[in-house]
């Protein structure tokens, strides 16, 4: 009865069903030899018609029946059956049909053998078009907090500190085309997705323009944390995600980001290296409290690393992700990502002792001690 | 960043909405230039010049510089403004082009002045520097209430729309080509900042309120009475008495006679009433009155 329930809620439909099948399949066959095979099957209740409606006729014309065409994921070495990643359920019709020689392929039952094989590349496009429409949600605070940084500095420096002006006064338009670029990507991908969902919009919604904007912050404590700390990290995971692309596409993109990344991450410590030295007591703590702040709350949350959201929310774009690796579209594996951020804490950890500010280890389920 | 106000920006639109907006973003991307490399320095020579044409040219690049600074803040308060408030994709995508375009225009204009001889980083007469301020720009694009719609007529119309008008009817005189090539650089992309300007107001005049037609109404007449006719952008038309020395208010006169930019009083008795009677009747049509202007030397305009 419960599961009758279930299947009668309007909330549930066939397609999701199977799409979440077939995402869940398709990430168990990350770093796996799959075959994938199909097939169709008849549903047949002769003798069983009862008071059974909506059904059509089965392969013999007059018992009530439906039919399927599973997709199913096999593990080559194994020989084990992963589960399904699509299926085509129909009713054939009572009424004649025409001749089946002079109907077009997509008329035709036998069109499901090239929806199967379709299905396998839908699967992959779904997941690489998640992944980049998550580059694109990670990209777009960089728009406001970069206008914020270049506010605060007209604000706070007058007529000084003209070079940094005229760099940020760059950036928003920077970090707007790499926005529009993973957009782009998505959308070629098969549509950009513009709800993360709950989990993911939370990780993602930080409050950086706020930040950069306090007057209460030392703005080096803001150059630290958005640009020395999460800045490096997010051009090393992009370096680390350009190293593993295979895709000629995504190689550009990621080359081409990167390239103006190098720049954000340089002018940071630039900076940081002619001001810090001059910073007095207080303002350096404000300065080791923005840095812990930016590693605990917002990097640690999830807002780069989709490994580190709270589980029963990640799943299935870390599935997206881990396919999107495999496949060389512009992801890199959790354990790679792993390693690149506790290369960055280790890297952004040396470049902080140069003016004696510490960055405390930190322990986390996912990541260990880094 | 527990302490800030949470933001929402999800769901993320970022398909374009306004057409012709996300056009002149595109347009943007491949028309950037950068100030070291295409202008013609070297045909700048600013030996040839009497000392009094080029300490006028000085002031005027500089004074122009002071002016593309103001925008460097102003521009970005708009596009945080527009992200704060969700506005649409489109013009958070060509805000951000502007604001980079604003920072080139301010280092050309710089470096100009530097090649002349030397940028002044201030008037020499500190009070003018009322004149040539944001005019509390950056306060008015923070201010929830003051509406959109009214910065968009006041600054990114009507300010920017006089600037053009200035430089299209006086780049002809600019017989320098190091100084003709800058300003034909600047003109190219505020013609883009302006159609912006009016598109977005065009596509919005639908749903303006009788609220929003007297913000608009407000906004631009300070414009033009408390910074244009303060000397904002040419120290003539400052009312008389001002705060500026005699060489500063001469300064756009000499240069532009030396074909090295600015305009001369002639050109702003021509120019100033025409893009009043201009924009009077752009903004008619959204039910925008906007009144007529006194002004010691150009009259009743």
């Amino acid at each position: 009865m419960a599961v009758h329930r279930f299947l009668s809620s309007p909330y549930v439909s066939v397609e999701a069903i199977l799409s979440t099948l077939g995402a869940r399949t398709a990430a168990q066959c990350v770093g796996r030899d799959i075959l994938v095979v199909q097939d169709t099957t008849e549903i047949n209740f002769a003798g069983r018609e009862g008071k059974r409606r909506g059904f059509g006729p089965a392969g013999n014309g007059e018992a009530l029946g439906f039919f399927i065409h599973p997709v199913i994921a096999v593990d080559v070495e194994e020989e084990a059956v992963i589960g399904p990643v699509h299926a085509a359920i129909w009713t054939r019709s009572w009424e004649q049909k025409e001749a089946r020689k002079s109907r077009p392929l997509e008329e035709k039952e036998s069109m499901r053998w090239v929806d199967g094989c379709q299905a396998s590349f839908d699967i992959l496009r779904e997941a690489a078009r998640l992944v980049w429409s998550r580059r694109a949600w990670g990209a777009y605070p960089g728009l406001a907090e970069n206008t914020a940084l270049l506010i605060r500095f007209c604000l706070e420096s007058g007529a000084a500190g003209m070079d940094a002006k005229l760099f940020l006064s760059f950036r928003p338009a920077e970090e707007a085309k790499h926005l529009e670029a993973c957009f782009l990507f998505a959308k070629r991908l098969g549509g950009y997705e513009s709800d993360p969902g709950e989990a993911v919009a939370r990780a993602s919604n930080h409050p950086f323009a706020q930040m950069a904007l306090d007057p209460d912050l030392p703005v080096e404590a803001v150059v630290a944390a958005l640009g020395g700390l999460d800045d490096q990290l997010d051009l090393n995971l992009c370096l680390s995600h350009l190293q593993r692309s295979r895709d000629e596409a995504a190689r550009q993109v990621l080359r081409l980001i990167a390239g103006d990344k190098q720049r954000h991450v340089l002018f940071a410590w630039t900076l940081l290296a002619d001001r810090m030295p001059r910073l007095d007591a207080t303002s350096r703590a404000a300065v080791t409290e923005a840095l812990r702040d930016m590693l605990e709350r917002v990097i640690l949350a999830g807002y780069r690393n989709t490994w580190l959201l709270p589980a029963g929310a990640r799943e299935p774009l870390l599935a997206a992700e881990a396919l999107t690796a495999e496949h060389g579209l512009g992801a890199s594996t959790v354990a790679q990502e792993k390693a690149v951020v506790r290369a960055t804490l280790a890297q952004v950890r040396e470049r902080l002792a140069t003016w004696a500010i510490t960055l405390a280890p930190v322990n986390h389920p996912e990541l260990g001690r880094a | 960043m527990s302490t800030y106000l949470s933001e929402t920006r999800y769901p993320l639109e970022l398909a374009p909405a306004m057409p012709d907006v996300w056009e002149l973003w595109q347009r943007a991307k491949t028309l950037e230039w950068d100030p070291e490399m295409d202008i013609p320095w070297e045909e700048l020579h600013p030996e040839r010049y009497p000392e009094e044409q080029i300490m006028a040219a000085r002031l005027h690049w500089s004074r122009r510089t002071w002016g593309e600074y103001g925008a460097i803040s102003e521009s970005p308060a708009l596009l945080l403004r527009f992200c704060l408030e969700n506005r649409l994709p489109d013009l958070r995508f060509f805000f951000t082009m502007r604001t980079q375009e604003e920072g080139r225009h301010a280092e050309a204009s710089w470096l100009m002045a530097e090649r002349l001889g030397g940028y002044f980083p201030q008037p020499q007469n500190p009070p003018t520097a009322t004149a040539v301020g944001t005019h509390g720009v950056r306060r008015m694009a923070f201010d929830p209430d003051t509406s959109l719609e009214g910065i968009f007529a006041s600054l990114v119309c009507a300010a920017e729309e006089i600037l053009i008008d200035a430089f299209k009817a006086t780049v002809h005189k600019a017989t320098n080509p190091a100084v003709r090539r800058l300003m034909e650089l600047i003109l190219r992309d505020e013609v883009r900042h302006i159609a912006f300007g009016w598109q977005c107001l065009d596509a919005w005049a639908p749903t303006f309120t009788p609220e929003t037609v007297r913000n608009i109404e407000r906004a631009v007449t300070q414009m033009i009475q408390n910074v244009e006719f303060n000397g904002y952008r040419n120290l003539w038309l400052a009312i008389e008495g001002g705060t500026a020395t005699p060489l500063e208010i001469d300064a756009d006169r000499v240069a532009c006679e030396a074909g090295l930019g600015g305009t001369t009083p002639e050109d702003e008795m021509r120019i100033v009433p025409q893009f009043i009677k201009k924009i009077r009747a752009r903004m008619a049509p959204w039910g925008v009155n906007l009144p007529m202007f006194d002004h010691p030397k150009l009259g009743k305009v």
